[in-house]
């Protein structure tokens, strides 16, 4: 029982770590555009496969693995801002409705999961970079994801095109007024949330033997972007806290035998929960409070 | 400086403005007045870009009075700017000579090659582009950089912001870090309530604290004209004074306004000269006092 209860919580730390990663695009994206970017988990698939295909050119060792984050991360942002300009610059240009912009995310990421599913059949098995017990893979992650946060607050609070930004997600035409230009903003915005899923996606290989095509949609799938709406949508220490609380009850869930087939279950009662009692969410505010 | 012409604006099938036409000359001030939904709040937004205006209308900018080194930068760049003030040591100088039609290929590249020749014609081509630019070709964004600062309708300062990031974003295109924290120092001399509160986020400010600081982060920019609309909504009558203090002051260090505003009389008292509007066209203008004291201006907006 106790064992089982660690091993899940150990688990639940690293895996939530992961979350909160991903689901910091979700909220970042969310939070500037005011749109639910649903293709943001294929871009865990597009970082696994950039890291399996570096990996089997270069090795996979602790120097390499460096490199191929570099290179997932490089290569998500690069696909985020293609598909923002093809896919949704257009529709905000024309000012449609948000719903639009909702059903051509979820377009785009069927799109990419198709391309994933033609290209790539079979399961490959996940580059071997370290060499760390379960409790230290656990420890590596937490300090990434972490070192992560501080960095990209950092870089928000303290920077001029990080309080551009926020600046940004509050007021767009103000932000014009003073010569920001939003469009800019929000692709970098997009561009962040994938280079952030970009690195999930290498720290999340790390954890699990093999992957395929559908690691992004089906293995990882929706619940970054539970825990951001359970942490507050559009606050990024909401989705930090979120993506652990999230991954901690799915691991201590998984761990039992009992409970580990209502796991999904479990899950989303308690969004449903969390939403009753707090609608916006843990840390989210609710938008429209103008003075 | 600022011409508006046939400038028309529609949201839908609703016409705000038809055709209008008003002239902003250089350091003047400026007052749009007339009844809510007349089209004061559209005219200044199709000037800085924020609504689409239809075809044929148009918002012709002239900068060619400027003659100082800001503008020298803003119109070709930084490295361009560090070799004709070396050249001629001063901007009045320099824009003089690129002004002109004569040949300064050798004098400011000390030779007289192709490339010189085309790189002198490109900053000539640039001049002209910003001197004599159409605003509604220019992105919204951009219009900030042309000298024009908006300070828009209900303050919207951005709340979740310390007043000093509020500030910072006013200066969000320019370079010199140092120069910017000058002119904080400058404005804080200025407001020195915005300095007791430069590290409180700005939704926690009072509606004239708000009000300052958006004129203030409109400051920052360094404009040559300023959008100022409805500067007095929902401020006490002394804080109303206190801001029309700051605009005049504002005009007297050189800044042209164009101000919006409910309060006709107080507004044409320190205007130069005025427009009427009504239900989206222009149908009285003249001189601040000449408007002061016509008898149908009287009646309709000054309640006597």
């Amino acid at each position: 029982m106790w064992n089982n209860l660690y091993n899940g919580l150990i688990n639940g730390l690293g895996m939530g770590s992961i979350y909160a990663l991903i689901a910091i695009g979700y909220t970042m994206v969310y939070g500037i555009a005011r749109m639910i970017n649903f293709a943001h988990g294929e871009f865990i698939t597009i970082g696994a496969f950039v890291s399996y295909g570096m990996a089997s050119l270069i090795g996979a060792n602790p120097i390499t693995m460096i490199i191929c984050i570099i290179a997932s991360m490089l290569i998500c942002a690069i696909v985020s801002i293609i598909t923002e300009k093809l896919a949704y610059y257009p529709l905000r240009k024309r000012n449609t409705k948000r719903i639009t912009a909702l059903i051509t995310a979820i377009g785009v990421s069927y799109i990419i999961y198709s391309l994933f599913n033609i290209q790539f059949q079979e399961i490959k098995s996940s580059p071997k970079f370290l060499n760390l017990s379960n409790t230290n893979l656990t420890i590596l992650t937490i300090v990434i994801t972490l070192v992560t946060v501080v960095l990209l607050t950092l870089f928000i609070n303290k920077t001029k095109f990080g309080k551009a930004m926020r600046a940004t997600s509050e007021n767009p035409s103000a932000a014009k007024l003073m010569g920001i230009n939003n469009d800019a903003m929000i692709t970098l915005t997009f561009a962040i949330g994938a280079a952030l899923a970009g690195l999930g996606a290498v720290v999340y290989c790390l954890r699990i033997p093999y992957f395929k095509f559908s690691v992004g949609s089906d293995a990882i799938g929706l619940i970054p972007f539970v825990a951001a709406v359970v942490g507050g949508i559009g606050s990024l220490p909401g989705a930090v806290i979120g993506g652990f609380i999230i991954g901690i009850i799915q691991q201590i869930s998984v761990a039992f035998p009992e409970t580990s087939p209502w796991t999904p279950a479990i899950l989303y009662s308690i969004l449903i929960l969390i939403l009753i009692i707090k609608p916006t969410g843990i840390l989210g505010k609710s938008i429209g409070e103008k003075v | 400086m600022l011409k508006v012409e046939n400038l028309s604006v529609s949201y839908g099938k609703i016409k705000a403005i038809d055709k209008i036409n008003l002239e902003v000359n250089s350091g003047e001030i400026v007052v749009l007045i007339g009844a809510n939904g007349a089209g004061k709040t559209t005219t200044l937004k199709a000037i800085s870009g924020l609504v689409k205006c239809e075809v044929d209308s148009h918002i012709r900018l002239d900068l060619s009075m400027l003659t100082d080194k800001r503008t020298l930068n803003r119109f070709v760049g930084k490295k361009a700017t560090d070799l004709l003030l070396k050249v001629y040591h001063s901007s009045e100088v320099a824009f003089e000579k690129i002004n002109s039609n004569e040949d300064i290929t050798k004098e400011l590249f000390a030779k007289n090659s192709k490339l010189n020749q085309i790189k002198l014609k490109r900053i000539r081509k640039k001049y002209n582009y910003f001197v004599k630019a159409d605003l509604l070709k220019v992105k919204a964004h951009r219009i900030s950089s042309y000298g024009i600062a908006h300070v828009p309708e209900g303050r919207q300062v951005f709340a979740n912001l310390t007043v000093q990031e509020n500030l910072e974003m006013g200066a969000f295109k320019r370079h010199s870090r140092k120069k910017i924290t000058e002119d904080l120092e400058k404005i804080y001399e200025l407001f020195p309530r915005l300095k007791e509160r430069k590290k409180q986020k700005a939704g926690t400010l009072s509606g004239g604290e708000q009000q300052m600081l958006a004129i203030a982060r409109a400051m920052m920019s360094k404009p040559k004209i300023i959008l100022l609309d409805e500067p007095s909504m929902g401020l006490a009558p002394i804080i109303v004074k206190e801001v029309f203090e700051i605009i005049k002051k504002l005009n007297e260090s050189g800044i042209t306004i164009v101000l919006v505003e409910q309060n006709a009389k107080l507004a044409l008292s320190i205007a130069d000269r005025g427009y009427v509007l009504e239900t989206g066209k222009i149908i009285l203008s003249g001189t601040g006092e000449e408007l002061l004291n016509n008898e149908n201006v009287k009646k309709a907006y000054l309640g006597s």
